[in-house]
């Protein structure tokens, strides 16, 4: 069992279902309906910087979980991060930030294009996802295959 | 142009060192197993620091660890 290779499909896990549960749960109860332009960026404004911070306190603790499970399973200690990850994690960045950014242009591209604030967030959050999606898929494939 | 690769006998200069284990040689340079693994296989080519820390570890010039060979197919 390859620490980093398993961190990777855990991150992605994560990637696809934290957005996914905190998301559906917002559109499900659907508070944003009927408010004008100004209270939907508030609102979205709001959503995103709660989102910012469950994600990061979940994410501390499926890392913290997963180091555990890891020592417990394997019998050994967590590898240190050396010179090959940071240039595996430095290639696979640069990738996902142009992802990312792509995901910003077409959300402004939506706005552009008269459709709603919602819209844009959605194009921002998707962009999001698929860019740290690629961004763990690199790393698994830098790892498995080399550079 | 031919393509080159960079070949390695760290497997061998382990060998040759008391049967060094992959995480011995780690310890001693500061990385995880797993990279030392994936510069054995021709995975990745260390920088040219780590290149001269596996060379000191054996004791050995950098040549001897490491060369610039045409990869064949």
């Amino acid at each position: 069992m390859d620490y980093r290779e398993n961190k990777n499909w855990v991150n992605m896990l994560a990637a696809i279902l934290v957005p996914a549960i905190y998301f559906s749960f917002i559109f499900q109860n659907s508070p944003h309906d009927g408010l004008n332009t100004d209270e939907l960026l508030k609102f979205w404004g709001k959503q995103m910087m709660i989102y910012i911070l469950v994600a990061i306190g979940i994410r501390i603790g499926i890392e913290i979980l997963y180091a555990v499970v890891y020592a417990a399973v394997t019998r050994e200690s967590i590898p240190k991060t050396d010179e090959r990850d940071k240039l595996i994690e430095l290639k696979s960045k640069n990738i996902s930030q142009i992802i990312f950014i792509f995901g910003i242009i077409a959300g402004m591209g939506a706005l552009a294009m008269e459709k709603s604030v919602n819209t844009f967030f959605l194009a921002f959050l998707i962009g999001g996802v698929i860019s740290e999606l690629v961004e763990n898929t690199i790393q698994l494939v830098y790892y498995k295959r080399g550079f | 142009m031919a393509k080159y690769k960079i070949e390695n006998k760290i497997r061998t200069l382990r060998f040759m060192n008391d049967e060094m284990t992959q995480q011995q040689l780690a310890d001693k340079v500061d990385v995880s197993r797993q990279t030392i693994v994936a510069i054995e296989k021709g995975k990745y080519s260390p920088t040219l620091e780590l290149a001269f820390k596996i060379a000191q570890v054996f004791q050995v010039p950098l040549h001897e660890v490491f060369s610039y060979e045409p990869e064949v197919k």
